[in-house]
């Protein structure tokens, strides 16, 4: 009972957040094709009609192929459906994406609210670091790195990684600054808490909501450095169904298979579309400043 | 006279998630022209929508008029149009905001902002707009008021900024003024000072003023008549001498109790078997904050908040610190729990030097004294179960199992007056005393020797404010506990100090067992900080004192006596000598009228 109650509380929160976020037309939208990416990035074996053409199967005998009720998104040079690779496609780029960023948020804020609560020496030698790698315009930093470490997809992540954690650094540390101020962390201190609990307890679990903000915005930009990455030929390599690699591709084709290049980047930009979209709607309901009740 | 504001039938609801809810019903309201008329209410009573309704500005939704009529000079306001509603704004009806920091714009100069308000609603051209505007300040009291019109908003104090709020909604010559609590945020020797100046407006040009505070002995030094607010409906109305002395409505009367809680009957023979035994000792405490120059880095200037202050304390007993915002009481508490690093002295408490404790010890004795900060809203972590933020110090000092933790928890919650199954709630859910409770059910959960109050009731509802006095009291006795309380306000100090330190600029000057200083201050500042708050016993603005001048920058304090520059009773001496502690009729004074 006294652990069911414990729960409640949790849940009745959260059920808050939801409500409001369904209240914005737009944020809903978003909501519902965030889950619906999910469920196409989870089910994509079952709802591809030729889930062989994901892997390596050719069918020579029907490159090209326009539109049609057999392959709803055309097919490409070597015969394979373009609907199924873009199923198998959103996988790739869901997955990778939704590790890179929770990685990027794990290193970044972590170091971030080191450097904001302790201050003094660690906050300069971190801060300073972070300045290196935010002097540099992040897709040319991943680019580069992608280049120097050779191309694949795990390179590619490794590059959009080493570009996107400064920003969470630097964000936390801003946050962790102003809630070190706050009452309740001077009265956890007076307690006599030790300073790892603080920043666990106190300082941490107030800062998420910018956080998490910041990394659902981030989940479309990665998807698209990450198709950049493999438009440029640093990312995925063939037969990997990415849809950068698969825009790359197309560009040969594009004049006499429009269908080859449109569907793939129709998918890069719903993808990053839903995630923006889902980020600014988390916005106003996370940030007190603009949350409406 | 005829009524110049009338309300007659309002009802308002507001929007929520699930439903709506009534925020106002008021059957009438009648204020006749150039009087004033209070309207007293808890916090979430509907004062500040009511304000807001008068003048239009209501936000709708959520907000939604339902029905009735405000009529202001026989027209109504709820059928205007929104630019009949604009006009009138500024021309007739004005607002005094609570905050004057929020409502002036930080970069322009307070002149240019008062300018334009003429430029822009009565076209007139810059000469003139000029001409008003220092017309205005001089009217206002402001002093030299063209150096004064050419400053920012932030170079000005708080008493001077709300002057300027008050120039600024009465340059376009409004009828009716209405001030939303104008002096929550001012310290009581310039409220007093706001408050005269309110009252003198208002007989000398007949504006009628609508003053809403929650602060019941606020406004019955200065209005005509009163109403009582609560929920949105007002319970009690009419003239203020009848309303106080003669309360029809229960809550009234509670209201007036929590204004003046009763003495307690204070057992001397306790303090005096308490005496020998001194639980803290602060000896020659300094905290100064150097004033750095980006470019320079000059490093000799120094705020001195704290300037030298000894004092003890017996165990048991509770001294109350008192004085005006920026007087050092809030440093001096922070640096006696070592959570500011001190300059220089020496904190002596349960025969342990503090300041020079490693750092395990100094966890280790921390739980001993523990703090209850001011502000409820932000001293509970908003991410934090209350289970979880009682508990804390428990489950940092002692280890414990999962059930028995959660029924200390529980028991300490029971013990603060709060349900037991509350603690499976965030903060948010609970009203500012409830808060407070949790903040000291929190302080309490390791069981301290002492503890530090800082304002615990000043940002809470006057009725939970005398409950939560009521309480700490109880627990005082129960727990064998040694109280610091701080705060601006002088009754809730009287009730609960034994000793009483009064300080002012990071000194002390005055300092003594409560009653006799409370019965004859001796100190002119301590003599003018009391005779500054508007109580029950007067009813007429005039007798409140207010000390000339503001509180001088703690940068470059003054030389001799730091009160001189305020002080009526000022000779030379005070002006180039520090005045020393002196024992006079068993308290002691630091000012040279008592020096032999």
């Amino acid at each position: 009972m006294i652990y069911w109650n414990n729960i409640k509380s949790r849940v009745k929160d959260i059920r808050l957040t939801v409500y409001l976020l369904g209240k914005n037309p737009l944020t809903k939208i978003a909501m519902l094709l965030t889950i619906l990416l999910i469920v196409i990035a989870i089910l994509a074996p079952i709802i591809a009609p030729y889930p062989e053409d994901a892997v390596s199967a050719t069918h020579p005998e029907n490159t090209l192929a326009p539109i049609s009720a057999a392959h709803w998104f055309g097919t490409d040079e070597l015969g394979r459906d373009i609907f199924s690779k873009i199923l198998f496609g959103t996988r790739i780029s869901l997955s990778t994406a939704f590790i890179t960023v929770c990685m990027a948020m794990f290193i970044g804020s972590f170091l971030g609210a080191i450097a904001g609560t302790f201050g003094g020496i660690i906050n300069e030698i971190i801060m300073r670091i972070t300045d290196v790698f935010l002097s540099f315009p992040s897709l040319l930093l991943a680019v580069t790195i992608a280049s120097l470490l050779g191309p694949s997809t795990r390179n590619a992540q490794i590059a959009i990684l080493i570009s996107y954690w400064p920003w969470y650094t630097r964000l936390m540390r801003g946050q962790a600054i102003s809630v070190r101020e706050k009452q309740f962390v001077k009265a956890a201190e007076a307690i006599g808490t030790s300073r790892i609990r603080i920043i666990a307890k106190h300082i941490v679990p107030n800062c998420v909501a910018p956080i998490i903000v910041q990394a659902s915005m981030d989940m479309g930009a990665v998807i698209l450095t990450l198709a950049s990455l493999s438009f440029l030929g640093l990312g995925a390599q063939s037969p990997t169904p990415e849809w950068g690699l698969m825009v790359a591709t197309s560009k040969n084709y594009v004049l006499n298979a429009w269908w080859y290049s449109v569907f793939p980047g129709l998918a890069i930009f719903i993808a990053v579309l839903t995630f923006n979209l889902l980020g600014d709607g988390l916005r106003e309901v996370l940030d007190p400043k603009t949350r409406k009740n | 006279m005829g009524n110049y504001l009338e309300i007659n039938n309002l009802i308002v609801n507001y929007k929520t998630i699930d439903d709506k809810k009534n925020v106002l019903n008021i059957s009438r309201i009648a204020v006749e022209k150039g009087k004033s008329y209070g309207i007293v209410g808890e916090s979430g009573s509907g004062k500040t929508v009511l304000a807001l309704t008068i003048q239009g500005l209501l936000a709708t939704p959520p907000g939604e008029i339902e029905s009735g009529e405000i009529l202001l000079d026989s027209q109504d306001v709820l059928k205007m149009s929104a630019k009949e509603i604009k006009k009138l704004r500024g021309n007739k009806v004005s607002m005094i905001f609570q905050d004057p920091m929020s409502t002036l714009n930080p970069v322009f100069t307070v002149g240019f902002q008062m300018e334009r308000i003429l430029i822009d609603n009565k076209h007139y051209n810059k000469t003139l707009a000029k001409e008003k505007t220092i017309e205005m300040a001089r009217l206002v009291k402001l002093p030299d008021p063209e150096d004064t019109l050419n400053k920012y908003p932030h170079e000005l104090s708080g008493g001077q900024r709300q002057r300027i709020i008050i120039g600024m909604a009465l340059l376009c010559g409004a009828e009716l003024i209405i001030a939303d609590e104008p002096t929550r945020n001012l310290d009581v020797t310039i409220q007093a000072g706001i408050l005269k100046l309110i009252y003198e407006l208002q007989n000398d040009l007949g504006v009628t003023v609508l003053f809403i505070a929650n602060n019941l002995s606020l406004v019955s030094a200065v209005c005509d008549e009163i109403a009582i607010l609560r929920n949105g409906i007002i319970v009690e109305q009419g003239t203020t001498a009848n309303v106080i002395n003669n309360p029809q409505n229960e809550y009234t009367k509670m209201l007036l109790k929590s204004v003046t809680p009763q003495m307690k009957g204070k057992s001397n023979c306790q303090n005096t078997l308490a005496r020998d035994n001194t639980i803290l000792t602060v000896d020659h405490l300094k905290k100064y904050y150097p004033v750095q120059n980006q470019f320079t880095r000059r490093k000799n200037l120094f705020v001195k908040a704290v300037d030298d202050v000894s004092f003890s304390l017996s165990k048991g007993t509770t001294l109350g610190i008192v004085g005006e915002s920026g007087c050092g009481k809030s440093t001096l508490v922070n640096t006696l729990l070592y959570l500011i690093n001190p300059t220089e002295g020496e904190v002596i408490f349960d025969n342990k030097a503090m300041f020079s404790l490693e750092k395990k010890k100094l966890r280790e004795e921390r739980k001993n004294v523990q703090i209850v900060f001011q502000d409820p809203f932000w001293s509970l972590n908003p991410r934090m179960l209350v289970k979880d933020i009682i508990g804390e110090p428990l489950k940092v000092h002692k280890k414990m199992g999962r059930d028995e933790y959660i029924k200390e928890v529980m028991s300490l919650a029971e013990l603060v007056g709060l349900p037991g199954t509350s603690i499976f709630k965030y903060p948010h859910e609970f009203s500012g005393g409830q808060r407070q409770r949790i903040a000291i059910a929190r302080s309490l959960s390791v069981n301290p020797k002492m503890i530090v109050l800082d304002e615990p009731t000043s940002a809470i509802d006057i009725v939970s404010q005398s409950s939560i006095l009521e309480l700490l009291d109880s627990l005082k006795n129960q727990m064998q506990l040694t109280y610091i309380i701080i705060s601006h306000d002088l009754s809730v100090v009287h009730y609960m100090a034994d000793e009483i330190i009064v300080m002012y600029l990071g000194k002390i000057v005055e300092s003594g067992p409560s009653d006799i200083i409370f019965n004859d201050p001796k100190h002119p500042y301590t003599q003018a900080l009391f005779n500054s708050i508007p109580s029950m016993s007067i009813n007429n603005v005039d007798d409140l004192v207010s000390i000339k001048g503001e509180v001088p920058s703690a940068i470059n304090p003054p030389i001799g006596c730091r009160f001189n520059p305020r002080c009526e009773h000022c000779m030379e001496i005070c002006k180039t000598n520090q005045p020393s502690m002196q024992t006079i009729s068993n308290r002691e004074v630091a000012c040279f009228l008592f020096e032999s």
